[in-house]
């Protein structure tokens, strides 16, 4: 019985020793960024970040990169606001497009505008700001570069499309009257080479698309891997399911289009990143994103009972875990803590304490 | 043994009743970032905060119940500044010195926690040490304040007027000030009083020196002797010793007497009966700030934080926040104001 009670006290202490000998989360000091942050959105490599925050008269969009001091408001909207936020994949810089009432024009006027953000320079450019009647306003699908500052823009109205670029290393999006030719021709594009630009041509047999769409806010959630989707049932299946046209364009910028590119030598049609026009070319080979290899975090929360002499009183903790198993060692980030945005790398996480927003880099 | 056990729980039970209940927190409310101090108003209504900006200071308020916090001036990062609030008002008098490559630059800010505006009331460039030496008696109610400045080895008076954001050179004070005149002392309807030179019922018995509210406050010495202040003619204050920072002991007037009374908005003297200022404070709470260590838990993994507590002497504590690395009460026990990771929070006290 005693050999047995020592075998167990010893093989706990193994596995107590073995849990404190694993690696834990190692972050750096926090950094205020901001106050009344209600939603965060992180670059997809961690380089930045892009917040909402409520103030008096509507929602103010805020940017922080981990070089900044702090956080910076870049615009403001109206309470009735939304908004998309479009990263570019190797740039602190988003595409954000906005939607929100105009009544100064007319009853149920929406101004749809596009604004460049660069959250390291903490800079925003406005590239398009219009105003529309009800009924009248555009779709806007934004097609960024995987590799590239550049990215297409294409508002898509009742009676047809305009198209946009923003031509790499320009602050301002320039008409693109040559990507109408591959609509009316019923080309597919933009898929994205290897250097990062856009190519358009007929593809018929990668239409078939593998996509996988996680929205960031988690109300919405499609995910139709290896779905063998034609275009046509693929439009149908945009329908059926009906999600927001912010999805859409997400779908149709990010994973969809990443996934629908051609064989290299195929003929196809590039659009030139520096002067929007379209020239034909050998296809060089597509765009591979690089396999995301760093550990694997999560963030979880716990319970805390603060005491002193004989008061009690309780709190919320805030913690990273390395690995997904239930013993996998943790580090805490925070007390109090309401609200974590953990960046897509891992590289960083963010959280709100009673509103002011913190970020802690993550050391690999 | 039965027995003690009873005793030991009939103890606590009266040491328990016997301990006031915890003081109620409101909401936490964040205000801004960077913060480096914090100074509250006399009664809590606001802060004025100074934040590290990037290139230089900011200087910030803040009342309860606003959204956040406002940066109302920015200064060089040495320079530096006390406050003395208007404690009728959400408004304080900032006195500033900034260092110059050859002297330095003084200036005196009224600021408005409420509307969050900062006016310039005085500034001057002076050569090294020669900045004026400045007295700052706020009134008790109004939005007007007895500035005194010494310079050279001369005096002279100007007053925050209550018609603008102004100062108004007091002529009569200066003139009153020379045949022997004494205060202010604070009037009902808050206002200043001084003494009738020529009334000998008032004679000098007790020296005393003027200071400045803050804690880094310059401080300059009058040359004017005081009566001590009769027991009854201003009780509460003297009760208050936080209170007493804002309030200096002047000679004590009976009410009724003929005193020089000052107009608040045009800085003339003019007679009148004395009728002093007098306020009731109830229930003022004395909070202290306490300190415990946090063990939290998740599965098999520890972490330790610290926690910041609020207690009466004799009273049950209230949780305000985990890891707050700096903590500044209200003078009387209104808000707390703390900081956590350079952001700065603050709570009521109900």
């Amino acid at each position: 019985m005693k050999t047995k009670r020592l075998r167990v006290g010893i093989s706990s202490l193994i596995a107590l020793l073995a849990a404190g000998a694993m690696a834990q989360v190692q972050m750096g000091e926090a950094k205020p960024v901001d106050i009344h942050v209600t939603r965060v959105d992180w670059q997809p490599a961690g380089l930045a970040l892009i917040y909402a925050k409520e103030v008096e008269t509507g929602i103010a969009i805020g940017a922080f990169g981990p070089s900044r001091y702090e956080g910076k408001e870049m615009l403001m909207l109206s309470k009735d606001a939304t908004f998309s936020p479009y990263w570019f994949e190797k740039q602190a810089s988003v595409m954000l497009s906005t939607r929100q009432s105009a009544p100064e024009v007319g009853k149920d006027c929406q101004r749809v505008s596009l604004y460049l953000i660069d959250a390291d320079t903490q800079k925003v450019n406005r590239l398009f700001d219009e105003v529309y009647r009800p009924g009248d306003e555009p779709k806007v699908i934004i097609n960024n570069s995987p590799l590239l500052r550049h990215s297409i823009v294409t508002m898509r109205f009742k009676d047809g499309s305009r198209h946009f670029v923003l031509c790499q290393g320009n602050n301002s999006l320039v008409p693109c009257p040559d990507l109408d030719r591959p609509e009316a021709q019923k080309l597919s594009g933009p898929a994205w080479s290897v250097d990062g630009t856009a190519v358009y041509g007929d593809f018929p047999n990668l239409i078939a698309a593998k996509y996988r769409l996680e929205y960031r806010d988690q109300e919405l959630k499609v995910d139709n891997a290896n779905a063998a989707a034609t275009k046509e049932n693929l439009r149908e299946l945009k329908l059926a399911q009906q999600i927001r046209s912010e999805a859409e364009d997400l779908v149709m910028s990010r994973a969809f289009a990443l996934n629908m590119a051609p064989p290299a030598g195929t003929d196809v049609l590039e659009l030139m990143p520096t002067n929007p026009v379209l020239r034909p070319v050998k296809f060089r080979g597509s765009f591979k994103p690089e396999p995301f290899t760093g550990p694997t975090l999560q963030t979880q929360n716990g319970h805390v009972v603060v005491q002193f002499e004989r008061s009690n009183a309780e709190d919320n903790s805030l913690w990273l875990k390395l690995g997904v198993e239930k013993n996998s060692p943790a580090s805490m980030v925070a007390v109090h803590a309401s609200d974590a945005w953990l960046s897509p790398i891992s590289n960083a996480i963010a959280y709100t304490i009673d509103g002011a927003l913190f970020v802690r880099p993550i050391k690999k | 043994m039965k027995t003690s056990f009873v005793l030991f729980v009939a103890l606590s039970s009266s040491m328990a009743l016997s301990q006031s209940a915890a003081p109620k927190l409101g909401e936490a409310m964040a205000v801004d970032l960077h913060v480096a101090r914090v100074d509250w108003h006399p009664m809590g209504k606001a802060i004025i905060y100074t934040k590290k900006e990037e290139d230089e200071k900011g200087i910030g308020v803040f009342v309860p119940g606003q959204r956040n916090g406002k940066i109302v001036m920015r200064v060089p990062f040495a320079s530096s500044f006390d406050t003395t609030w208007l404690p009728g008002t959400d408004s304080a008098i900032l006195t500033m010195y900034a260092p110059r490559s050859k002297g330095m630059d003084f200036q005196l800010v009224l600021v408005d926690a409420d509307t969050g505006k900062a006016s310039t009331l005085f500034a001057g460039t002076y050569a090294e040490n020669h900045a004026p030496e400045v007295l700052i008696e706020p009134s008790p109610s109004l939005r007007h304040a007895i500035i005194t400045f010494a310079e050279n080895g001369k005096r002279h008076h100007r007053i925050l007027s209550t018609d603008s954001n102004r100062l108004v050179d007091a002529v009569d004070l200066d003139k009153a000030e020379k045949l022997g005149a004494q205060g202010p002392n604070w009037m009902a309807t808050g206002t200043a009083a001084y003494t009738n030179p020529s009334d000998s019922a008032h004679p000098p018995t007790t020296s005393s020196s003027l200071v400045a509210s803050g804690s880094n406050a310059i401080s300059t010495t009058s040359t004017a002797t005081f009566t001590a202040i009769p027991p009854k003619a201003i009780p509460v204050l003297s009760d208050v010793p936080i209170v007493g920072t804002l309030f200096i002991s002047r000679p004590g007037i009976a009410p009724g007497t003929m005193v020089y009374e000052l107009n608040p908005s045009q800085a003339n003297l003019f007679e009148s009966h004395y009728q002093p200022w007098s306020e009731v404070y109830s229930g003022i709470k004395r909070l202290r700030q306490k300190n415990s260590h946090i063990v939290a838990r998740l599965d098999q993994s520890v972490a330790e934080a610290d926690s910041t507590w609020l207690k009466e002497d004799s009273g049950l504590p209230a949780y305000v926040a985990a890891n707050a690395s700096k903590v500044w009460i209200s003078p009387r026990s209104k808000g707390v104001a703390y900081l956590i990771d350079g952001a700065l929070f603050v709570r009521t006290i109900q």
